[in-house]
């Protein structure tokens, strides 16, 4: 459960008049993984979601969803494309992407049951997953291990590492401050 | 600088980088395997490619500088597809460090240090190797 990526939630196939049930019980399962954070959350669910991710992969079921992720995707190339002709093609733009999507990815995981499959997957497998990156970084490593600049090449990857991680912790955090407020108002019903 | 025909090749190669990211991480990212194997092969083929173009692509600034307008219009636009768009959309941080954070939650330590490595060191390896090759 732990090492699916957040979009990868999946409920048993259930039919459209369930669907109201169907996110009562992902609000649900979200409240009890905040509650507990060792106790691994419907188990069922996951036997179930396996056997249908290996079945088929691209049914009508999961297609607005990867529209959703096409959208983030080229929404997140863009704003990242702005950000880096703003401040230039350096090791420390990606940096402070990476960083940021980061946050955005945490914060929207925490939420995953509050926003629903399709706002979940337009904003981390799309949004984040486009404004992040990774090849970058692996190039500069790879160039700045070829110059034999050993220690520039460790800090950016430990940084690259450190404050991302750090910021996946701050973005959590938010999102579980915003599910506590959402819970305790009366009108919390909302999808 | 920029124009409208550059933003429609970041957005195609971003939406195709995405999708493919995406299915992969639906597919292979399953919770019985012990690391979360879609994103890690996103990311080293991601680092693949882009050693490739790398490799074969010239610079950016060094095609918007050259003689012949037309092909250095056309040098952009693939470069725009290909290293901005669809390996930096291929390739993902945001997905690769919430796992790490997800697994140092759940109390883990060999795990995510396999995962830095098998992440960084497939990568580097990979943009070199083919980056030499090509």
């Amino acid at each position: 459960m732990r090492f699916k990526k957040p979009t990868a939630q999946k409920f048993p196939s259930t039919p459209r008049a369930d669907t109201a049930e169907r996110d009562n019980a992902a609000a649900h399962t979200a409240t009890a993984y905040t509650t507990h954070p060792n106790a691994a959350p419907n188990t069922a669910d996951t036997a179930t979601s396996t056997c249908r991710a290996t079945h088929s992969l691209l049914n009508a079921e999961k297609l607005p969803q990867a529209l959703c992720v096409c959208l983030g995707g080229a929404a997140g190339v863009l704003a990242r494309f702005c950000v880096c002709e703003n401040l230039g093609y350096a090791a420390a733009t990606i940096l402070l992407c990476n960083i940021s999507g980061t946050f955005l990815m945490g914060f929207a995981s925490r939420l995953r049951g509050k926003l629903g499959k399709n706002t979940t997957a337009f904003l981390t497998a799309g949004f984040c997953g486009g404004f992040t990156v990774f090849a970058g970084v692996a190039k500069f490593a790879a160039q700045k291990l070829a110059s034999g600049e050993f220690d520039i090449c460790a800090l950016d990857i430990l940084s690259n590492l450190a404050f991302c991680i750090l910021a996946a912790f701050l973005g959590y955090k938010l999102g579980g401050a915003f599910t506590r407020t959402s819970q305790h108002s009366p009108t919390a019903p909302e999808k | 600088m920029t124009e409208l025909i550059d933003i429609i090749f970041l957005c195609i190669g971003g939406a195709f980088g995405a999708l493919a990211r995406w299915i992969l991480a639906q597919k292979f990212d399953t919770p019985t395997s012990p690391l979360p194997c879609g994103t890690l092969a996103a990311n080293i083929l991601a680092a693949a490619l882009l050693g490739a173009v790398a490799a074969r692509l010239p610079e950016l600034s060094a095609s918007a500088t050259a003689a012949n307008a037309a092909a250095s219009t056309a040098a952009r636009a693939m470069r725009l597809f290909a290293e901005i768009g669809f390996c930096a959309s291929l390739s993902t941080f945001s997905s690769f460090a919430f796992q790490l954070f997800e697994m140092l939650r759940a109390g883990k330590i060999k795990t995510p240090l396999l995962y830095v490595a098998s992440t960084f060191g497939g990568g580097v390896a990979c943009f070199a190797l083919v980056f030499y090759l090509c």
